[in-house]
């Protein structure tokens, strides 16, 4: 990778990039807080689970076919892997956390004049769509750029954690650490996914999710 | 081994069944325009207990269930402004199918024109120990047609004491209008494996179902719903998804699941499409 693409890999991963990704937790604080998820390990479990299912099922590997999508500039082919995107996604709640990522990201690519984010879409933008786009642009290699968004997904589960559980900083450095070891072998499984297998059903995290929208107090949003 | 060396005997096992159904709207009320079979699937006689003209329809599959090697399709086509409502008189089975990897498969299409509206309320689906059962529904929304569906798994029969310990189910459900997907949800049960176990997944319990309708409910009107749904043992989580109201269940009572699916199927309704709910007189047998 070209010094300046690994730099800009880095910009948009990182936690400092104003999208707001910090205020969402993806049903885990409703499975903190009914008692589903009590120890460190109970934390490494969730996480890891759903980064093996949800993330290798739906968000990598349309990460790849949207990334290809901007890549032809074929418009018709961004707005059928948007909308399947959204289809997929399992709640009111994790619909909207991923509208409003989306849109997020797509305001923040616009103000920094990258090319096409202005293309107005079928239906709102996801944050992987966004994500791909800011890719191509940048000249982001996919492989790289597949294991940054699982990385800053992972590191936001674990700062998530940090404020539900609560998980110490260290013993979350060290989760993170552990977690980290999955993210090559999430990329390379996503990538053998075939279309008609795209999709994926996280039966208790979906309730967790719709249970979510109803908790009363909640220090993530819904 | 290739096609061409397998036995007869074990082509002749393998039953492939279809049923393809149009209903159509004729003023006063909705009727069974065509009816297609092909082997052991067939639809009954169609009832009339609604003074909305909806046709009622008990789908029935005589052997009861699928072997190794068998696949079962449904069609349905509800044209325009036409109303029904289908059920099965007993649950589905996939038998065990030990030591195979061939898969046993539900297919179910519907396609729901303008106008028109679809009830899809079959038993559950008993997925024996050791089957490869693959359960696809996939739902085509035209216009302003609406869907009011649930599909139930229950891995095991457990019942007799048999639990869900070798095999595998995939159960798919898809909701598209206007050629644009709505709603997916893929559920992939490996025995054994993660998904079935972890926290995140079953939950090491037995029974799932997942109930979606083409409806807009408020969220006090949820919220009334989910009140009364804690009266039905399991965990429930319902959401509303722009327009699609989604019900999902999990848990390790089949008939808590079904009687929860049903209590909200008749209180929305009347909201669903302006008439009572009128239960299907099979469900008492």
């Amino acid at each position: 990778m070209q010094n300046l693409a690994l730099l800009k890999l880095m910009h948009l991963v990182s936690p400092a990039l104003p999208v707001g990704a910090y205020a969402y937790s993806n049903g885990q604080e409703y499975a903190v807080d009914c008692g589903w998820l009590i120890t460190d390990a109970d934390i490494a479990e969730w996480v890891r689970g759903v980064m093996q299912h949800s993330l290798v099922y739906l968000d990598v590997p349309l990460l790849k076919r949207l990334y290809q999508a901007w890549h032809k500039q074929d418009l018709s082919e961004v707005n059928s892997w948007n909308n399947l995107l959204r289809a997929n996604r399992e709640t009111s709640e994790l619909l909207l956390e991923d509208e409003q990522l989306g849109q997020a990201l797509q305001r923040l690519l616009l103000s920094l004049e990258v090319k096409h984010a202005e293309k107005k879409l079928e239906s709102p933008a996801s944050f992987v769509t966004m994500f791909a786009l800011a890719g191509v642009e940048w000249s982001i290699p996919l492989e790289e750029l597949q294991q940054g968004f699982v990385w800053s997904w992972l590191e936001n589960q674990i700062a998530a954690a940090t404020k539900i559980v609560p998980l110490g900083q260290t013993q979350a450095q060290k989760l993170l650490k552990e977690l980290m070891q999955d993210v090559p072998g999430v990329c390379e499984k996503a990538n053998t996914i075939e279309d008609e297998n795209i999709g994926l059903g996280l039966p208790a995290l979906a309730i967790a999710s719709s249970l979510h929208e109803r908790q009363y107090s909640r220090l993530f949003r819904s | 081994m290739n096609s061409l060396s397998t036995p007869e005997h074990a082509l002749k096992r393998q039953w492939r069944a279809s049923l393809n159904l149009e209903i159509a709207d004729r003023g006063d009320k909705s009727v069974l325009l065509s009816s297609m079979h092909e082997g052991p699937l067939r639809v009954q006689r169609p009832f009339f207990p609604e003074c909305n003209g909806c046709c009622h329809l008990y789908i029935l599959h005589p052997p009861g269930g699928l072997v190794i090697g068998d696949e079962l399709t449904l069609g349905v086509d509800v044209r325009e402004k036409a109303k029904a409502l289908l059920t099965t008189p007993s649950a589905g089975k996939v038998y065990g199918a030990k030591n195979r990897r061939d898969a046993q498969k539900q297919n179910i299409r519907f396609r729901i024109e303008r106008g028109a509206c679809l009830e899809w309320l079959p038993q559950e689906t008993i997925i024996f120990n050791t089957a490869q059962a693959q359960l696809t529904t996939r739902i085509e929304l035209e216009g302003d047609g609406k869907i009011f569906a649930w599909d139930i798994a229950r891995l095991g029969r457990i019942a007799s004491g048999e639990h869900f310990t070798a095999g595998r189910c995939l159960q798919t459900i898809e909701l598209w209008r206007d050629d644009r997907p709505l709603f997916m949800e893929k559920n992939r049960i490996v025995a054994g494996e993660d998904l079935q176990n972890a926290v995140w997944g079953l939950q090491a319990q037995n029974t799932t179902g997942t109930l979606v309708a083409s409806m807009q409910l408020t969220r006090d009107a949820i919220d009334q719903l989910y009140e009364k749904l804690k009266g039905y043992e399991g965990l429930w989580g319902l959401t509303q998804k722009q327009d699609v109201f989604i019900a999902r269940y999990l848990g390790d009572n089949i008939s808590s699941c079904r009687a929860g699916f049903e209590f909200l199927w008749q209180a929305t309704r009347t909201h669903f499409n302006g008439s009572e709910a009128m239960r299907p007189r099979i469900w008492n047998t």
